[in-house]
């Protein structure tokens, strides 16, 4: 496969419902997780050092450190997002792009044009997908050369089989043979076309 | 794109996930022990700590050092310890500094409030002081007199009532409101006869010499003095549950957040801000908002008693130095 040149993708944002959705997962697993850790680190502390703490520190006092942590984690949180995203954002886009070009690439391919291999940039994600699809366009290029071929040879085969029958006398050893041929270039391309399973 | 990724998390990191220590305050005593604990009351000569075997009592003669578990409250103490020594310039850059570390320390924007107001008028009250004690050397012909400490401080009392319009008395180690002056400063902000005087400037007044208490409330050049009162009321919870007062647990304790206009709880002067240190002789230190809460609703019908801290500014008429 053929790697893309050194310049970079620049636009970030090549495929947004792909990549917001792929953000928002992220975003919401990591709340969840978030949450979780919260609620076990509160449930673990309050059931071991709660009593304890409640009879030294003032409620007050212990109210206020609640609230601290609390805060703290909501904000850490809200500074976390914008990261999160960015990160989403960045790493997304390196499977969005190839996604969007692979799929322009099978249209093209299903319009019948095999001339084309599928080129991923430096640094993208999906380039043994990438590899696998040029492989099998590969060998599909191959067997239409193939079947291409036979069909040239049955046309030849078959305009041969034309003029014996047109000759007077028939000459039958000629068509005979002629006749092997053509059954010849048949099995080659059925056996082409048995490859594959439908 | 990489390198504002890193960029952007080692902001979070450093703005705000970054670690900070968690302390309990601890008194290094004399005899080698180290108590670890939290200071709960601050007396001028006694701590009252609290720590995992209970409240306990420490003299400060008997400690060699003690350490708060946050910067802003060793500032405050320092600041504290320079206001005694009347170094109030060091006082106020202490207070200051732990203003900025936090700003919602009460104490500390009542010590720079305080030192702004005195720092302000120092110059104006020395050459007022230097005209006073020259025209009455003038008026005695020319023969100074010196006044002993029982007369300053009969001097002070006096200044005190006419002033603030208060008469201190203390009784059972606690200093209580003897008699408000009508039309004085002290009725007009609320204080009512028996009323305990619990702080001054947010300093606890318990265990001081009444002598110490009048001269924090004639403060050098003050005009106004903030002071925290305690009051016992009654106020009586309706047959709902309820006394027309919302709660809420803050930094000082048990608060009240607001009251219904015309219920029993504003009848009996409750407001906003008050804090409600005990509830039918319940101290609520260490109680939960949820069993406060409770504790009311289970009086319904009935009346509850409650010991009230009160917060007041009281606008004097300004003086010169007790």
């Amino acid at each position: 496969m053929k790697q893309g040149s050194a310049y970079k993708r620049t636009q970030y944002f090549t495929a947004k419902k792909f990549q917001l959705k792929y953000v928002g997962i992220i975003l919401l697993l990591i709340s969840l997780t978030a949450i979780m850790c919260s609620y076990v680190i509160y449930y673990t502390m309050m059931l071991t050092m709660g009593d304890k703490l409640s009879n030294v520190y003032p409620q007050g006092r212990l109210m206020a450190i609640v609230n601290m942590v609390n805060f703290r984690i909501l904000l850490s949180m809200l500074l976390v997002t914008p990261l999160v995203t960015m990160i989403g954002i960045y790493y997304s886009h390196k499977m969005a792009g190839p996604i969007y070009r692979i799929e322009k690439f099978l249209g093209s391919v299903a319009d019948g044009d095999l001339s084309l291999s599928l080129t991923l940039r430096k640094n993208d994600d999906l380039v043994s997908v990438a590899d696998g699809i040029n492989g099998v366009i590969e060998s599909i290029k191959g067997m239409v050369n193939r079947e291409k071929a036979a069909i040239g040879s049955i046309s030849a085969s078959m305009e041969n089989l034309r003029r014996i029958a047109m000759s007077k006398p028939v000459n039958d050893a000629a068509l005979d043979q002629t006749l092997d041929k053509l059954n010849e270039e048949v099995s080659v391309v059925r056996s082409e076309v048995e490859k594959y399973r439908v | 794109m990489k390198k504002l990724l890193l960029v952007a998390f080692f902001l979070t990191y450093n703005l705000h996930l970054t670690p900070y220590n968690l302390y309990a305050d601890t008194i290094y005593a004399k005899d080698g022990r180290e108590l670890k604990g939290i200071v709960v009351e601050d007396y001028k000569d006694r701590v009252v700590f609290s720590t995992v075997d209970g409240q306990i009592t420490v003299m400060k003669s008997d400690m060699k050092e003690l350490y708060f578990d946050t910067e802003e409250q060793n500032l405050i103490k320092l600041a504290e310890q320079a206001k005694d020594k009347s170094d109030y310039i060091k006082a106020f850059v202490y207070y200051d500094r732990a203003f900025k570390l936090n700003p919602d320390s009460k104490v500390a924007k009542d010590g720079i409030v305080f030192l702004q107001g005195y720092l302000f008028k120092k110059d104006m009250a020395q050459k007022e002081e230097a005209v006073k004690r020259h025209n009455e050397f003038e008026q005695r012909g020319g023969v100074s007199e010196i006044k002993s400490d029982e007369d300053k401080f009969n001097e002070a009392l006096k200044r005190l009532r006419k002033e603030a319009g208060v008469v201190l008395a203390t009784t059972d180690g606690m200093t209580k409101i003897e008699s408000v002056m009508p039309g004085s400063p002290a009725e007009e902000v609320g204080i009512r006869n028996g009323d305990t005087l619990v702080a001054v400037w947010g300093r606890l007044v318990g265990y001081m010499s009444l002598k110490e208490i009048v001269e924090a409330m004639l403060e050098k050049n003050s005009l106004e003095t903030k002071i925290t009162l305690g009051r016992d009321i009654s106020v009586e919870v309706g047959p709902d549950g309820s006394m027309g007062a919302s709660l809420s647990m803050q930094f000082d304790g048990l608060t009240v957040s607001a009251v219904k206009d015309g219920s029993a709880a504003y009848e009996t002067e409750l407001r906003p801000g008050d804090i409600i240190t005990a509830i039918n002789g319940n101290s609520t230190r260490y109680m939960p908002l949820n069993k406060a809460i409770e504790s009311i609703k289970r009086s319904k019908g009935v009346k509850i008693g409650l010991t009230v801290r009160k917060e007041m500014v009281m606008w004097g008429k300004g003086g010169s130095e007790i």
